[in-house]
């Protein structure tokens, strides 16, 4: 099994194995300062080094992202789905809504600190703000492109009030867009993990940990092995998330109108 | 004496600031288990007229009868089967037919009840659990049949169920449909273009014209049931049908 | 087609290639010629000679008589971003902790340092209700302190105070890293127990009501080091004579704060953009000293590297020669 697996992936596994290979040519051969680029023994080195910290400095950072993600989808959907629904309400919070959106969840670090303090919390609603809109606007997109046809078949088999066609029809409709959007604001949500944990903050009583808190950290001691190491930490992660995602997307999707183009 | 009258039935449309009659004073009446076919040419109004019977559009004037009963909006007596893809893709065949089950607050056990007995009339049993992806064409409007059945509704509106699908599978639903008519005992209201289908399934085919549409004419249809189509007296009946397209100039194709 | 795909990815690897090492580090710049000087300093009094020289025009008085068109200052908020800063070759000069430079040092920053510039001169400021019962270091268990980042002086003093006091930095109480102006904004709004600050921001957390000072650092580490004068090694190599006139000025404007301490003072509120009223209130109620000789502070800058071994923030202790380079002092 794991052979096959291999063997299906050899075009993907090739490409990490290369740019770490290229890596390591060039930090080592070219350009000799560990300040300027580690070399991938010395961000292996580290990794051993920190490897006790490695688990809890992720699960921490995992938590503030679920915190955030878990606010932007009892937000976003809500609002997403009657802006989709109803003309009224698209009017209403469009305007406001893409007034905010732009603002990059960097910009809302002074209020997120005055308004949570230096806590999880803050770091939470960052993570938030990145989270919120691909969500909101993808529910929204979903709800938007509900089928009439099928609205109109559910009237006809008693299904009148608007609450119950949003959850009836709507909503099952719009699964796989919103379903997409999660994929998105995770993406943007840990990519925001860095800016979010920029204070050290409380991180669950744990004292210092975190992988955006750790990557601050050394970058002020100069430790440029580790900060690279833990710049690794986020891109890995993200991928494995992503990947996750997409296994999940295809597996919960397969009603999906039309057969994925990949199973032909 | 009729189950459902039309009156005077009339439908304008708005759009841009300029006024489209579409229907002219229908008048029609229905009889109980009456299996009708409406045709015309194509934009004559027979999926507006079909859509005001059902409440999912407002007559401009004139009303509706249901057992002499003023019909205003969707009601649970008429059933509807769109022509395509009106199934929910994310539920499998089963609770398709299950859903108007569920809206009427009928029972889990009962609701599996009926809906099994109509999966069964439509010859899907072996697919109940599919999902309508996994289906063909024509399984997938057996199932819209299925699901319009199940509410039991007293007044079936067929929006030409089986126009976008290939001749073979049409001739099967064609004959299966007349099955189920005999077995249920429904009224039927069959909307079409293709005049071979209203004559082998209606007792009686309505002819609209364009639009402005009105009733153009009324013809009744006695051939016997189960009806070969390439009888003489049916292909007799398709021609005068046919000529009279012709002739009275009603225009635009069929 | 399969030969074009290829040779693009060659071209690509090239380029790559080329383009990383095309990155200068501070060492690379050296081949650069010298017409620029920057100058690193943090908005803080313990840096006012640096502020004087520059606003009196002496920087550029000494250079210009090397060919030197430009000098300029760079404000940083803390020592961990400045020295940062200059080992990605930004800077010639820095007016910084003896601490991060220590720290910079030890990860290869090619610079040493020629002179001290201020001892002491931090505080711990707790919230009023906080400070008003204040009794010890042991009150600070289980609160939250702002203070620079890690590898800086004020952090360096705090975490051994703690530590001599057998309180666990790391489990007993959260330190969180800020700059001044963010430290401040968090004890004003009341979301952070307390900081540990270079002057002038315990005074304007006390001016605004808002906290109190309970602990001088000269009282917790009594006459640190604090903040020294470190040069590039170019500089130090190749232009040795504008590294002695450096040195002069920094005297000369260190001396300048003693003999004329109103204007000074002037000087150090237009820079850091605060009232004089805090200014003056900061050096009323401060226990620093701005001094010169660097080998007064010998003793002092090895243990703040003791100190940074121990926490993990350095793989070895380095030695004087390593840190210092006390041939241009010695020639006055």
């Amino acid at each position: 099994m794991l052979m096959n697996n291999l063997k299906k992936n050899k075009i993907q596994i090739f490409s990490i194995l290369f740019f770490l290979f290229l890596w390591q040519i060039i930090s080592q051969y070219l350009i000799n300062d560990p300040l300027i680029l580690p070399t991938v023994s010395e961000v292996i080195k580290a990794f051993f080094e920190l490897s006790a910290n490695i688990p809890t400095d992720i699960a921490v950072s995992l938590l503030h992202l679920s915190t955030g993600l878990f606010f932007a989808l009892i937000v976003g959907i809500p609002i997403g789905a009657l802006m989709g629904w109803y003309g009224n309400a698209d009017q209403l919070f469009d305007p406001i809504i893409e007034m905010l959106r732009p603002i990059p969840p960097l910009a809302w670090i002074p209020f997120a600190i005055i308004w949570f303090g230096l806590s999880d919390y803050s770091a939470g609603y960052i993570i938030f703000i990145g989270a919120l809109f691909p969500i909101l606007t993808n529910t929204y997109t979903g709800f938007r492109n509900t089928s009439k046809r099928l609205v109109e078949a559910a009237k006809v088999l008693g299904c009148k009030k608007n609450i119950d066609l949003i959850r009836y029809v709507a909503l099952p409709s719009s699964f796989p867009y919103i379903l997409s959007g999660i994929r998105i604001s995770i993406g943007i949500g840990w990519m925001c993990v860095v800016a979010a944990e920029m204070f050290g903050l409380d991180n669950y009583g744990l004292g210092n940990v975190g992988v955006g808190n750790m990557l601050w950290q050394y970058y002020s001691l100069h430790m440029m092995d580790r900060v690279a190491l833990y710049m690794l930490i986020l891109g890995v992660m993200g991928l494995l998330m992503d990947r996750l995602l997409k296994y999940a997307e295809t597996n919960l999707l397969r009603w999906k109108k039309g057969t994925n183009i990949r199973q032909i | 004496m009729y189950q459902l009258q039309l009156k005077n039935l009339s439908k304008t449309f708005r759009r841009n600031s300029k006024k489209l009659l579409v229907l002219d004073n229908i008048n029609l009446n229905v009889k109980k288990s009456e299996f009708i076919a409406i045709v015309g040419p194509s934009g004559c109004g027979k999926t507006t007229l079909l859509r005001i019977i059902m409440g999912l559009e407002h007559p401009s004037k004139g009303s509706i009868k249901l057992d002499d009963k003023n019909i205003k909006e969707v009601s649970s007596a008429l059933g509807l089967v769109f022509q395509e893809f009106s199934l929910f893709g994310w539920r499998t065949v089963l609770e398709n037919v299950t859903f108007g089950l569920e809206m009427k607050k009928i029972g889990k056990e009962e609701q599996m009840k009926i809906s099994e007995k109509y999966i069964k009339l439509v010859d899907l049993e072996d697919f109940k659990k599919h999902y309508p992806y996994e289906l063909s064409g024509g399984m997938k409007q057996r199932v819209a049949v299925a699901r319009a059945l199940a509410t039991n509704p007293e007044v079936l509106l067929m929006d030409e169920p089986f126009g976008a699908l290939d001749e073979q599978t049409r001739n099967t639903l064609q004959t299966e449909l007349i099955k189920i008519w005999k077995e249920t005992r429904k009224t039927i209201i069959f909307i079409t273009h293709n005049i071979e289908e209203a004559i082998f399934l209606a007792q009686r085919i309505i002819i609209l014209s364009k639009t402005p549409s009105t009733v153009n004419r009324i013809i009744e249809n006695k051939l016997s049931y189960p009806r070969d189509k390439l009888a003489p007296d049916f292909i007799k009946l398709k021609c005068d049908i046919t000529r009279h397209f012709y002739d009275d100039k009603i225009d635009g194709d069929i | 087609m399969k030969k074009n795909k290829s040779y693009k990815y060659i071209a690509m690897t090239i380029l790559l290639i080329v383009g990383l090492s095309g990155c200068t580090s501070q060492q690379q710049a050296e081949e650069e010629k010298l017409n620029t000087i920057t100058i690193g300093v943090q908005p803080s009094t313990h840096q006012v000679a640096e502020m004087i020289a520059m606003d009196k025009g002496w920087w550029d008085e000494i250079f210009s008589k090397y060919g030197i068109t430009k000098t300029k200052d760079k404000l940083f908020p803390s020592g961990p971003p400045e020295m940062h800063a200059m080992l990605g070759g930004e800077l010639d000069i820095a007016y910084v902790g003896a601490a991060p430079a220590i720290s910079a040092i030890s990860k290869g920053l090619d610079a040493k340092i020629i002179a001290a510039v201020q001892i002491s001169g931090s505080a711990l400021v707790l919230t009023p209700e906080l400070a008003d019962n204040y009794t010890g270091p042991n009150d600070l268990i289980g609160k939250k302190i702002a203070t620079f980042p890690p590898g800086s002086i004020q952090d360096s003093v705090l975490k051994h105070w703690l530590i001599q006091n057998n309180i666990n930095p790391d489990k007993d109480l959260r330190i969180v890293a800020m700059g001044p102006g963010d430290a401040i904004t968090a004890i004003e709004a009341e979301q952070i127990d307390g900081v540990f600050l270079p002057a002038p921001s315990p005074s304007k957390i006390e001016l605004d009501k808002k906290g109190k000072m309970v602990e001088l650092s000269g009282a917790m580490w009594p006459d640190h080091a604090c903040c020294v004068i470190v040069v590039s090694g170019k500089l130090i190599r190749e232009y040795p004579e504008i590294v002695k006139e450096i040195l002069d000025t920094h005297i000369r404007a260190t001396n300048y704060i003693y003999s004329d301490t109103d204007d000074a003072k002037k000087i150090c509120a237009k820079k850091i953009k605060l009232s004089e009223e805090v200014i003056d209130y900061s050096l009323e109620h401060w226990d620093g000293a701005w001094v010169t000789d660097p080998r007064k502070i010998v003793d002092s800058v090895l243990s703040f590297a003791k100190v940074q071994y121990d926490l993990g923030y350095i793989e070895k202790m380095p030695k004087q020669e390593d840190l210092f380079d006390m041939s241009f002092y010695n020639q006055i």
